[in-house]
């Protein structure tokens, strides 16, 4: 068709469209004038017009103002937030008008959550006190979990803040000192407000600005214990999202120590409420959360005085006492907070004593020394639970259960002693950086990080599990099966001692690391890799699929969603997770390797830079990766048919094996480790936990030169199973 | 839900900002995705969370994990993402007729996924087809399709997004969906009498 008719077409119909039906058809007839070609086909497509869903997005069901919620009309959404979404509304039966919040809906498809929901409601429901705004009613309607409190007019005191910037507000003054005591005044009220919360067993959590509303004679009013805990119907919760807002999260909840969660938690977000109201600045500010928390944990605020230099001293002393970084050192009880607020407002001693040069000297040394790096890791990590699934669930460290079998089936497993041990190690090196420590085989719990799990049964072996563990899980299950080395399923080979320069760690991709320079290993000294067994070939589907079999295991998730069964046993197993892979070199009583494990691997003792030995992909057809590139820009990529094209099988091009046999360390597939990427961030905050490195590349990716060994790094946390990584083992 | 995709949709810098970290910027780009998968779905059954998971997971590896950081912009990034989208559909759906037979157990995720938007387009391999025929034609209006339909955007995106006023969007809408309903059932459209 040329161009002038189809613009035609486009036109004619475009014109025939915005007339009523009924005179459309004789206006193409007009239009078109004999032209009886042209008139059928725009007839047609004008015909063809209907108003059904063809095409249409689905309508997104959502709560809206004029929606009705049982007893409650909707009228007016009042705020959103991480917790639900607030409207003012009207309840029918008593004629008045009350705030809604209402459960965000994804939320509604977790039990759990839903359970939390309710019941927090329902701790928050008995508190009454003229400075909480009263819960009335706890319901569902629908898909829609909400609660009815009462509406309080005026506005939350972040729209204060805000208004005094202005030179507006509620309680705003030209004159500073009434300033500094009007916020002295809303502080004092909002600490008896808490501390009758708190004698009730209910902590807040969520202290905030726009958590209190100011009522249009300037009295606060707390409310959304939406996230409190009711210590009498055990703990259920933990807080916000990290990404919400961190500002005013005491140092407590910033490093996810639940067990110090208490009441002084509200105490220290009253404080920085204090501070912001003195000196309209928050004292931790960031451009990310994790910025933000990371100062919460370990920087000291700027004292209020330096920021406004006519903030009363005594003030001052109550702001620093209630933002102490341990509980311990903060006010014991909120009304400890109110009777120094109200000592202050009348012009009488308070009891808190500025910190002495001592204590500061003190305070200085314990938060620039707290091994924060790891703590803040640890924050990060969950920060990208807590992303993902909106909330945090309770977060302990979690306690390890070891599950120990023995691949030869006639040792009597309960005469064999085993001892286990765990030592703490270097997240990407995989070195010890800590002293091992003896466990009992049954469980145990370690704090937060990367770990080396030694489970030893003397004389019928050994087996080592490499764990990070992380916060926010109750019950970690691991399974040791111990394995004789003369018994191995898995063709290997073993490579000896090696003393590596550390300047020569990571030595990839376009920047090799010099003599002399450094890397995130250091540039001092050598570390030691001890001799150990590493697998000649890929894991191949077959040895894969023949563990499944074995242990009963489930099948890797991601398999349900390709044609996995078209690959043959042959080929380098893929669509596996982390986890997946572990608990297929587990059971062959292996572990995966750390990237310098297979560096070596590929490099030798030489740690040359480009590997003499390796891939000789000369003979790899790039037309095919050619082709997937074009492939992919035209739209048609299925990336498991691309591996089937692609890869090959774990035992061919023996002549481009490295000199101790071992076959396809840098093509075929990426391999994963179990060493974490080294990420820069700001602040020297060092390793994302959920970052791991992957070695070498991929025919099916080829992205870049697959002669040079690369690695790259994926976040872990989105448990990607990827149809161009696989793994081998080492022992 | 509050968090309603288009509050966010007016930042037009740098996809990928400057000094952000990888896995900030990962994080962010998986909001997206799962903002976009999301909104395909059409009611709260639970399953939906599961299917705007998988089809985010198929994003993730159609997009490519190396070269996230070369979008240009938050706009970019969405028109690539529901290109990614009719491709991860319409190659399942393909991939479903040549083997004729049930698929393996979890795939149903996929499937489900693929049945929502089946629902309101009909065979997507039949709509594939039309839509590389309407390609030929114009291929603006395949751009149209894949952003309103795979990629749920509202008609002010669309207009955003091709740089054309909201008015001519909305006439080419409605013109690609006369002309690929044409397309898809030849009968619905009765012959116009007369015609040769």
């Amino acid at each position: 068709m040329n161009a002038d008719r189809w613009s035609r077409i486009r036109r004619l119909h475009a014109e025939a469209s915005e007339l009523p039906s009924a005179e459309r058809r004789a206006f193409l007839e007009t239009e078109c004038a004999g032209d009886q070609i042209l008139f059928a086909e725009v007839w047609e497509l004008v015909e063809a017009d209907s108003d059904d869903d063809f095409l249409e997005a689905p309508e997104v069901e959502h709560v809206a103002p004029g929606v009705i919620l049982g007893d409650f009309e909707l009228l007016e959404e009042l705020g959103s937030g991480g917790t639900g979404i607030v409207f003012r509304a009207r309840q029918k039966s008593l004629e008045r008008e009350v705030a809604i919040k209402i459960m965000p809906r994804h939320f509604a498809l977790n039990e759990r959550r839903v359970a939390r929901f309710v019941r927090e409601a329902k701790a928050a429901a008995k508190l009454k006190h003229p400075g909480i705004a009263p819960i009335f009613e706890v319901g569902l309607v629908g898909d829609n979990h909400f609660f009815a409190m009462e509406l309080v007019a005026g506005h939350d005191l972040a729209r204060e803040l805000e208004l005094q910037a202005e030179g507006r507000g509620l309680c705003a003054s030209k004159d500073s000192s009434v300033q500094f005591r009007e916020a002295a005044r809303i502080v004092m009220q909002v600490a008896e407000a808490l501390d009758f919360a708190h004698r009730a067993g209910v902590v807040h959590r969520d202290i905030k600005p726009n958590n209190i509303i100011l009522d249009p004679e300037g009295r606060p009013r707390l409310v959304d214990f939406g996230l409190a805990k009711d210590e009498s119907l055990g703990s259920i919760t933990v807080t916000d999202k990290v990404e919400g807002t961190p500002y005013y999260m005491s140092p407590e909840q910033a490093r996810l120590v639940e067990e110090q969660v208490d009441a002084r938690t509200d105490i220290y977000s009253l404080g920085v409420v204090l501070y912001e109201l003195l000196t309209r600045s928050r004292p931790f500010d960031g451009r990310t959360s994790q910025e933000v928390i990371s100062k919460i944990i370990r920087r000291e605020p700027k004292p209020v005085r330096s920021v406004v230099p006519g903030i009363p001293r005594d003030l001052a002393v109550i702001c620093t006492k209630a933002m102490e970084k341990r509980p311990g050192e903060r006010y014991a009880t909120a009304r400890a907070l109110r009777d120094d607020l109200t000592s202050f407002l009348a012009g009488e001693p308070i009891r808190a004593r500025p910190p002495g040069l001592m204590r500061k000297v003190s305070r200085f040394v314990t938060h620039h020394r707290v091994a924060a790096s790891f703590l803040l890791a640890a924050v990060l990590t969950v920060g990208g639970i807590s992303w993902a699934n909106g909330y945090r669930e309770r977060l302990t460290w979690p306690e390890l259960h070891v599950d120990v079998l023995f691949a030869d089936a006639r040792v009597d497993a309960g005469a064999v002693e085993v001892n286990v041990t765990a030592t703490p190690i270097h997240v990407f090196s995989g070195e010890a950086v800590g002293a091992p420590r003896e466990l009992t085989p049954s469980s145990f719990r370690l704090p937060p990080g990367a770990w080396r799990i030694d489970v030893s049964a003397g004389e019928y072996g050994s087996s080592v599990l490499i764990r990070n563990i992380e916060l926010g899980q109750s019950v970690m299950p691991l399974r040791a099966r111990i394995v004789r080395e003369e018994e191995l399923a898995i063709a290997s080979v073993r490579l000896e001692a090696y003393e590596l320069p550390r300047w020569g760690v990571g030595a990839v991709n376009l920047e090799p690391p010099k003599p002399g320079g450094r890397n995130f290993l250091g540039s001092e000294g050598t570390l030691a890799i001890p001799s150990f067994l590493v697998q000649t070939e890929e894991m191949s589907f077959g040895l894969f699929r023949r563990y499944l079999k074995e242990s009963g295991d489930p099948e890797p998730e991601a398999w349900s969603s390709y044609e996995v069964d078209r690959a043959g046993d042959d080929l380098p197993v893929v669509l596996v997770t982390r986890r997946e892979a572990r608990a297929c070199a587990e059971w062959f009583g292996m572990r995966l390797p750390f990237e310098v494990e297979l560096e070596y691997a590929s490099r030798g003792p030489q740690w040359s830079r480009t590997p003499v030995w390796g891939e000789d992909l000369s003979s790899v057809d790039l037309a095919n990766t050619q082709k997937f590139e074009d492939a992919k820009s035209g739209g048609v990529y299925a990336p498991f048919g691309t591996y089937l094209m692609n890869v090959e099988p774990t035992d061919t091009r023996p002549e481009a094996a490295t000199p101790t046999g071992l076959l396809h360390v840098l093509g075929n597939v990426e391999e994963m480790t179990e060493s974490q990427a080294p990420d820069p961030r700001p602040e020297g905050m060092g390793f994302t936990l959920a970052n791991y490195v992957s070695y070498g590349g991929s025919f099916s990716v080829a992205r870049f030169h697959p002669l040079l060994p690369f690695i790259s790094s994926t976040p872990d946390r989105l448990h990607l199973a990827a149809a161009f990584r696989g793994f081998r083992c080492v022992k | 839900m509050q968090n309603e995709p288009n509050s966010a949709r007016d930042e037009a810098d740098t996809f990928a900002r400057a000094g952000e970290s990888k896995g900030d910027f990962f994080e962010r780009v998986y909001d997206e995705l799962h903002g976009l998968a999301s909104r395909q779905m059409r009611s709260q059954n639970p399953r939906h969370t599961l299917q705007a998971t998988a089809l985010v997971s198929e994003l993730f590896l159609k997009l490519g994990h190396h070269d996230l950081e070369k979008w240009q912009s938050r706009d970019h990034f969405i028109s690539m993402a529901a290109s990614a989208m009719r491709s991860i559909l319409v190659d399942h759906a393909r991939s479903k007729k040549r083997q004729k037979r049930t698929p393996l157990g979890g795939r149903i995720t996929l499937d489900e996924a693929a049945t929502e938007f089946e629902a309101r387009s009909g065979d997507l391999v039949a709509l594939d087809d039309a839509l590389v025929a309407l390609g030929g034609l114009e291929p603006g209006l395949v751009k149209l399709v894949e952003l309103r339909f795979f990629g749920s955007c509202s008609m002010e995106e669309c207009a955003r997004l091709s740089e054309k006023s909201l008015r001519s969007v909305h006439r080419d809408w409605r013109f690609a969906k006369n002309w690929l309903r044409k397309r898809l059932d030849p009968d619905s459209a009765k012959p116009a009498s007369g015609s040769a």
